[in-house]
């Protein structure tokens, strides 16, 4: 078939926002690549392509879970804003900044966490599902996020919440972990042999941890132990002087378990069934 | 009562009102202005292409209309799919590139949202897999980009594959 004068730029706006709806964000990547004026259409568009690929890309749980945490950590606004752009390599929203408007930076946020939470852990998410003292610390998070009533027996909460409660804790670690990952250098770096040991003992890391709330831990340290053989760090047997210190295997489970296990039971909120 | 349409070549086509009322357009301006009897005309819509409209509206005109709030969402969901193309549909979307253009054209003007939805997976499911260079010459589009420029969009994209 003869293309020759067709050019997808003539179609109206709302026709081509309509086919960019069906087009996954790769191929909406290489469409700005094509001109200049389709370069210009797609960022002058970006929060509406973005708005439309959030519900097509994302997991429906991951997004119960945006939409529930009311800014709660990690979907403050700065944390979306600084990691997506950061990871992005957009520059940062300053006071002249003729552009503040990022519509990418929550697609971004979430779509990283759908990759690295949801697709990469989803035998984690079962087990944690099927955990009954986990669905237990699950469930009293989801009345605290006010997805279940607090006359509603804890039987008769469906699978379906627990799962996006599952997704929340799992989110929770992954963000913990990527944040002590950040803070590694200053956490391990003056202890190379025994970096659990002064992970347990380093301000920094205390510093993250306490602003958790006692159930955030609850729900972290189950996360913890449904974790298995993954884990959110990349190994390395090296020690290595940057920001990746403490890449260690099962850093999660051999680090990161008994700071959480300490700091509840400073808390006076250790018992065996946490 | 029959509806009877008019295309910008004075072509007249004489349907059912149920088949008219899968437009929205001639839906509100059938509720609007009655049943007159009179040619709609339709100016922005070939006879050819608003024969196409109409087969397919033949087709679909047992199909439950979104209105209601929770229809739409129903809708939604559903049209987001866009691999899963109903077999008469995608034998009916069969056209040529220019046909296809025209079709969802008319489909926007006379607001015909499955119609309208159709076209658009079409077209995205010919640009799916293609490199840049392909799109290009598939739609015509001229490559205004120096090659410094279009690597650092290059660069700049990157994380879409990342992410």
């Amino acid at each position: 078939m003869s293309t020759t004068h067709l050019n997808l730029l003539t179609l109206p706006i709302d026709c081509l926002l309509c086919i960019l709806s069906h087009l996954p964000l790769t191929c909406i990547a290489d469409l700005s690549c094509t001109s200049k004026d389709f370069k210009e259409t797609l960022r002058s568009n970006a929060t509406h392509i973005y708005n439309n690929l959030i519900p097509t890309t994302i997991s429906p749980h991951l997004l119960k879970v945006y939409k529930t945490s009311r800014g709660h950590v990690p979907f403050t606004e700065v944390e979306i804003d600084v990691e997506s752009r950061c990871r992005r390599g957009i520059s940062s929203v300053g006071r002249n900044d003729p552009d503040p408007i990022d519509g990418g930076a929550v697609y971004y946020f979430l779509l990283r966490r759908h990759k690295t939470v949801v697709e990469a852990c989803g035998d984690v998410l079962k087990r944690l599902v099927g955990d009954r003292r986990a669905r237990k610390v699950l469930v009293e998070n989801a009345r605290r996020f006010g997805e279940v009533e607090a006359t509603v027996d804890d039987g008769h909460v469906g699978d379906n919440v627990v799962l996006v409660e599952a997704v929340r804790a799992l989110v929770m670690l992954q963000w913990t972990v990527e944040t002590l990952r950040l803070m590694g250098c200053a956490a391990t770096k003056a202890s190379r042999s025994t970096p659990g040991y002064s992970l347990v003992g380093c301000r920094y890391v205390k510093l993250i941890i306490r602003d958790f709330e006692t159930i955030d831990l609850r729900v972290m340290y189950h996360a913890v132990m449904n974790l298995g053989s993954k884990s959110f760090t990349k190994p390395s047997a090296k020690w290595r002087s940057d920001a990746q210190g403490f890449e260690v295997h099962h850093f999660e489970l051999i680090y990161l378990r008994p700071f959480l296990k300490k700091t509840l039971a400073d808390r006076g909120d250790w018992s065996e069934e946490v | 009562m029959p509806v009877v349409l008019q295309a910008s070549d004075n072509q007249q086509f004489t349907i059912e009102k149920a088949v008219a009322e899968r437009s929205m357009l001639l839906k509100n301006m059938l509720e609007d202005v009655g049943e007159a009897g009179e040619p709609i005309p339709l100016p922005n819509v070939a006879g050819s292409i608003l024969k196409k409209v109409i087969e397919y509206c033949e087709h679909h005109k047992e199909d439950p209309v979104p209105s209601a709030e929770e229809d739409k969402d129903a809708f939604e969901s559903s049209r987001r799919k866009a691999d899963d193309i109903d077999e008469w549909d995608a034998q009916f979307i069969k056209v040529g590139n220019e046909e296809l253009f025209e079709i969802i054209l008319a489909a926007n003007y006379l607001d015909i949202k499955p119609l309208l939805d159709l076209g658009c997976k079409t077209v995205a499911n010919m640009i799916k897999g293609k490199t840049p260079e392909q799109i290009r010459e598939m739609f015509n589009i001229e490559n205004d980009f120096t090659p410094e420029e279009e690597d650092q969009i290059r660069r700049e994209n990157e994380w879409a594959a990342d992410a």
